[in-house]
């Protein structure tokens, strides 16, 4: 069991490093109103709806990274609260994208879109909806 | 099997119609097609070989022989959107116990506002807090739902229309669901009845961590059921004495209703989750009154869910009562188990129970076939239960 929390703790240190070494930003389109930290966990775990939701590859560092910051659960809790919501029909999962580039470019492309890139991949085709410190 | 039909054909006429404007090639490349699946895979073994330990409704379970029956299923679900409002949904299931397999889920589904969506066709109806994705194991940290609340209920699916409003309130959600159309129900000592006119709502209340609701279900039944076999005799026949058995058919008709409260939290690693429940009958509440809670507790460490329960039933052993004729009976059932997310998109979970059906046949045993027809099997005294199973999902 300690070594469980011991990787647990690792996982968490690792997990902070990264998000350290580059800052998360939610991005929309121009036109978005910005978000908060409640209203992306709302609309990433399927509580509210309204907006077409982006994901990154499940093996990109970002993704476990940006589901830990906003709603503190890790992937595979992710993934069963979406299979309650997927195999009731009750809302459409994330459209997992293959990178940043990716989201930002589908984003820059439809108002009702929002996506999550690392702080520094932000450019003028989007607007910065929530900065994930 | 027709509704799903009828879905189909309507579905296949609403793709028509805006297809003499353009060309119907570009309108159904931007369908939305998803094709997905869950499944368990699962093996249970008791204490006893005095009574067949089940889940829900199932004819048979596990006793000291293993069983793979009682948690085994497989679901694929389709879904098509066809624009931002509107989608259709269609689910098969299958078990060892429904021999044709079981559509839990077939409807098209209109969101005419972000906050309004109406679903016609089949769905499951919200009679628990957990009844949309009780089948799908993987979505759930529990091996198996406590049975003395979640084998309560006969009604399950609907052939109707669903209508849900959500609402958010300072940061939070309300959510107002209302439903109302035809169902069977299904309960083990009396087979199949119809269920028409049922009708009920839910209402929720969903912040960050926690969950809170009340639901109300309510049917009309009906049916001729087979209530038992008479013992005609002895008759005297050149081979001797012997007894007939004739069959004793009843018209039954009844209000079933149901209604329940739950709480599901979700905060950091702490899983707690409650319920209470009541199952009532207007005209037979000796064969069908019974309340149903438990409580739920587990912590997350890293992968490793470990959770303990406690459910209990009572039934209600007033108004015409008969231990033989009852549709369930009391039952306590202390629980330990673990969720282990081994996999990236599998579980393995194990669970020890301790079923106490305090003299009864209680409510996790299959009734047996006898002369006088199905009777509820009683166990000698408490059952163990352990169980392991692997959920997925694809």
């Amino acid at each position: 069991m300690k070594k469980t929390l011991y990787i647990v703790a690792l996982g968490q240190l690792l997990l902070a490093a990264a998000a350290h070494a580059d800052d998360l930003v939610v991005i929309g389109n121009a036109a978005s109103s910005p978000l908060t930290k409640e209203q992306v966990s709302d609309l990433y775990l399927g509580k509210s709806q309204g907006m077409k939701l982006l994901d990154q590859p499940a093996a990109a560092p970002i993704k476990a990274a940006f589901y830990q910051q906003v709603s503190g659960h890790d992937l595979s809790q992710v993934k069963a609260t979406w299979s309650r919501l997927i195999f009731t029909g009750k809302a459409q999962p994330p459209k997992e994208l293959p990178d940043s580039a990716a989201v930002k470019k589908a984003v820059a492309a439809d108002a009702k879109t929002i996506g999550y890139v690392e702080k520094g991949a932000v450019d003028g085709s989007v607007k910065v909806l929530l900065d994930l410190k | 099997m027709r509704k799903v039909i009828a879905i189909g054909a309507l579905l296949s006429a609403m793709t028509q119609v805006p297809a003499h404007a353009q060309d119907a090639g570009s309108l159904l490349s931007n369908i939305d097609f998803s094709l997905t699946g869950y499944g368990t895979a699962g093996t249970v073994v008791t204490s006893t070989d005095s009574a067949q330990f089940i889940r829900g409704n199932e004819s048979s379970g596990a006793t000291k022989s293993p069983a793979e029956n009682v948690d085994s299923n497989l679901g694929v679900q389709a879904t098509a959107r066809f624009t931002s409002w509107l989608a259709a949904t269609a689910q098969a299931e299958y078990t060892k116990d429904a021999l044709t397999g079981v559509v839990p889920w077939a409807y098209l589904k209109l969101d005419p506002l972000d906050s309004l969506s109406l679903k016609l066709g089949r769905v499951e109806m919200p009679i628990f807090a957990i009844s949309d994705s009780l089948d799908v194991g993987y979505a759930n940290v529990w091996l198996r739902p406590p049975q003395e609340v979640y084998a309560l209920s006969n009604l399950k699916e609907l052939n109707g229309a669903e209508l849900s409003y959500s609402l958010p309130v300072a940061g939070t959600h309300l959510s107002l669901t209302a439903y109302a159309g035809d169902t069977v129900i299904w309960t083990q000592r009396y087979g199949q009845m119809n269920g028409n006119d049922a009708r009920g709502g839910e209402l929720k209340w969903d912040t960050q961590w926690v969950t809170l609701r009340a639901g109300y279900a309510q049917a009309h039944v009906d049916g001729n059921i087979l209530i038992e076999n008479i013992p005609v005799g002895p008759i005297p026949t050149p081979l001797g004495n012997v007894t007939a058995y004739v069959p004793y058919n009843y018209y039954v008709e009844d209000i079933y209703s149901f209604e329940g409260f739950g709480a599901l939290v979700d905060h950091d690693n702490i899983i707690a989750q409650a319920e209470w429940v009541k199952r009532y009958s207007q005209n037979y509440p000796g064969t069908v009154n019974a309340t149903g809670w438990y409580v739920l507790g587990g912590y997350r460490f890293g992968t490793l869910a470990p959770y303990l329960s406690f459910a209990k039933t009572v039934k209600d052993h007033a108004d015409g009562y008969t231990a033989s004729g009852t549709l369930s009976d009391d039952q306590s059932t202390a629980a330990v188990g673990v969720r282990w997310d081994a996999f990236k998109s599998a579980d393995i979970k194990f669970q020890a129970e301790h079923v106490n059906p305090e003299g009864t046949g209680g409510v996790s045993f299959a009734f047996i076939n006898s002369p006088l027809g199905l009777l509820p099997a009683t166990p000698s005294g408490s059952v163990n239960v352990f169980s392991v199973t692997v959920d997925f999902i694809f």
